[in-house]
């Protein structure tokens, strides 16, 4: 398989447009954004792909989190020489300083310094942690990117002071049919058949990890084939993905 | 009061303003100076385009080192020009490969490439491949026992890496005496042996 990101898809598309949106926003205050979907879509990989490319801090949330357990998690993300102060008020001020500075040094460099909190739907219902991410976006305003399942986006109807800082929601769907060709060529080591590429979008459901599963299966196949495409005959009776609920091979079968 | 020091770049464009083909072991020879230190201001001419290399083995000073010779330029290895926006290692792989490594802790090569390529990196598994060992080598990360599978059917699988210092957001980088970390502002040395 390819080690590279594949961003031909709809979803990374969807998710760079609403970066490009976020970023020109109207509102100078509006500085989050939410990415939701359900998993198994590629939200993660792709966050994970954008902060490293550009330089921004991701922290993971947890499900036992508090605002000063998040402050710890974030002033170890931007620096982790320093050991965080004891006091709330004391984290909050420093981790400000910390992040003005990021801020800075990416506009010196011409790029937008952001923070991503993955799997965000842990905290939720948590008004006091969604309260302190809004209170520290706003203050510098520094775009704040929110992913997670889901929840979060009705989560935030309690919260019309928070979801008034929302600029773009961004949701990942299932992979189109073009997704997985296009997953195909950018990943996969051998060539894939339309009847194959079709035959997959179907079985995986659009997922991508049911996809790069598949690859590892058909580039096998590929290596049999000595290069010529890997179509549906060619992977006849061959196990081409592992069904997610049930845990059983899916063949390939007519 | 003593005279200032000649610089390198100078003393090589002295030699150079002749007219003549110079090559390295003659500038190395007739300057004074190591080789690599006349590499070093040779470079440092063509940048600023006192100096060319009209061929291989033949360096000669370019009418614009004639006149800054002539006039007494001042030449120093600063930067020519303000710089409005500070030079960042941003577009460097190994950068973005610390960055997938923080994000990861643990990880092999192929995980690691798959956040940090754009694109157009020449020989980017062996560079990292490179860089990984040098912060294996001073203590920075460390090899896991087992291996990551391979594609491959024939791969004996990727080994894996687990960060044991994050140090901070800037990379490592690693120079002959040892690796140079930026957030703390220290050289860790190579261990010896």
């Amino acid at each position: 398989m390819k080690h590279r990101f594949v961003a031909d898809t709809s979803n990374a598309a969807r998710f760079l447009a609403g970066v490009q949106t976020l970023l020109e926003r109207g509102a100078a205050e509006a500085c989050l954004m939410v990415v939701d979907g359900v998993p198994g879509l590629g939200k993660s990989e792709t966050v994970e792909w954008w902060t490293v490319q550009n330089g921004g801090a991701l922290i993971r949330a947890k499900a036992e989190w508090r605002p000063t357990w998040l402050m710890r998690e974030l002033i170890q993300a931007l620096d982790p020489n320093l050991v965080p102060p004891h006091s709330f008020e004391k984290m909050y001020r420093l981790a400000l300083g910390l992040l003005g500075r990021r801020a800075d040094a990416a506009r010196l460099e011409g790029r937008t310094f952001a923070v991503v909190v993955d799997e965000v739907d842990h905290i939720c219902r948590d008004r006091r942690c969604l309260e302190t991410l809004r209170d520290l976006s706003d203050m510098l305003e520094i775009p704040f990117v929110l992913v997670g399942m889901g929840y979060v986006r009705d989560a935030l109807t309690k919260y019309p002071q928070i979801a008034s800082r929302v600029a773009v929601y961004v949701e990942f769907r299932a992979a189109s049919r073009e997704d997985t060709a296009a997953l195909l060529k950018g990943l996969c080591d051998c060539e894939v058949a339309e009847d194959l590429t079709t035959y997959l979008h179907q079985v995986a459901r659009g997922r991508v990890r049911e996809i790069k599963e598949a690859i590892r299966h058909i580039e096998r196949q590929g290596l049999r084939n000595k290069g010529k495409p890997v179509g549906i005959a060619e992977m006849r009776g061959h196990v081409l993905l592992n069904d997610r609920e049930t845990g059983r091979p899916i063949e390939v079968r007519e | 009061m003593t005279a200032p020091a000649t610089s390198h770049s100078r003393l090589v464009l002295e030699r150079l303003i002749n007219g003549e083909c110079w090559d390295l072991d003659e500038l190395t020879a007739h300057s004074g100076l190591t080789r690599r230190q006349v590499v070093d201001a040779a470079g440092r001419l063509i940048r600023d385009d006192l100096a060319e290399r009209v061929e291989r083995g033949c360096y000669q000073a370019t009418d614009a080192g004639v006149l800054a010779w002539q006039r007494g330029d001042r030449l120093t290895s600063g930067p020519r020009e303000s710089r409005e926006v500070r030079r960042t290692r941003r577009e460097a792989l190994n950068t973005r490969l610390w960055a997938a490594l923080r994000l990861e802790r643990k990880s092999c090569i192929p995980d690691l490439l798959v956040k940090a390529v754009r694109g157009g990196e020449r020989d980017a598994a062996h560079n990292a491949a490179r860089y990984l060992r040098a912060l294996r080598r001073a203590g920075y990360v460390r090899e896991l026992p087992g291996r990551a599978p391979g594609s491959a059917p024939t791969s004996n699988g990727h080994k894996r890496y687990a960060l044991l210092v994050d140090s901070g957001p800037l990379a490592p980088v690693a120079r002959r005496d040892g690796l140079y970390d930026p957030n703390r502002k220290e050289l860790i040395p190579w261990p010896t042996g």
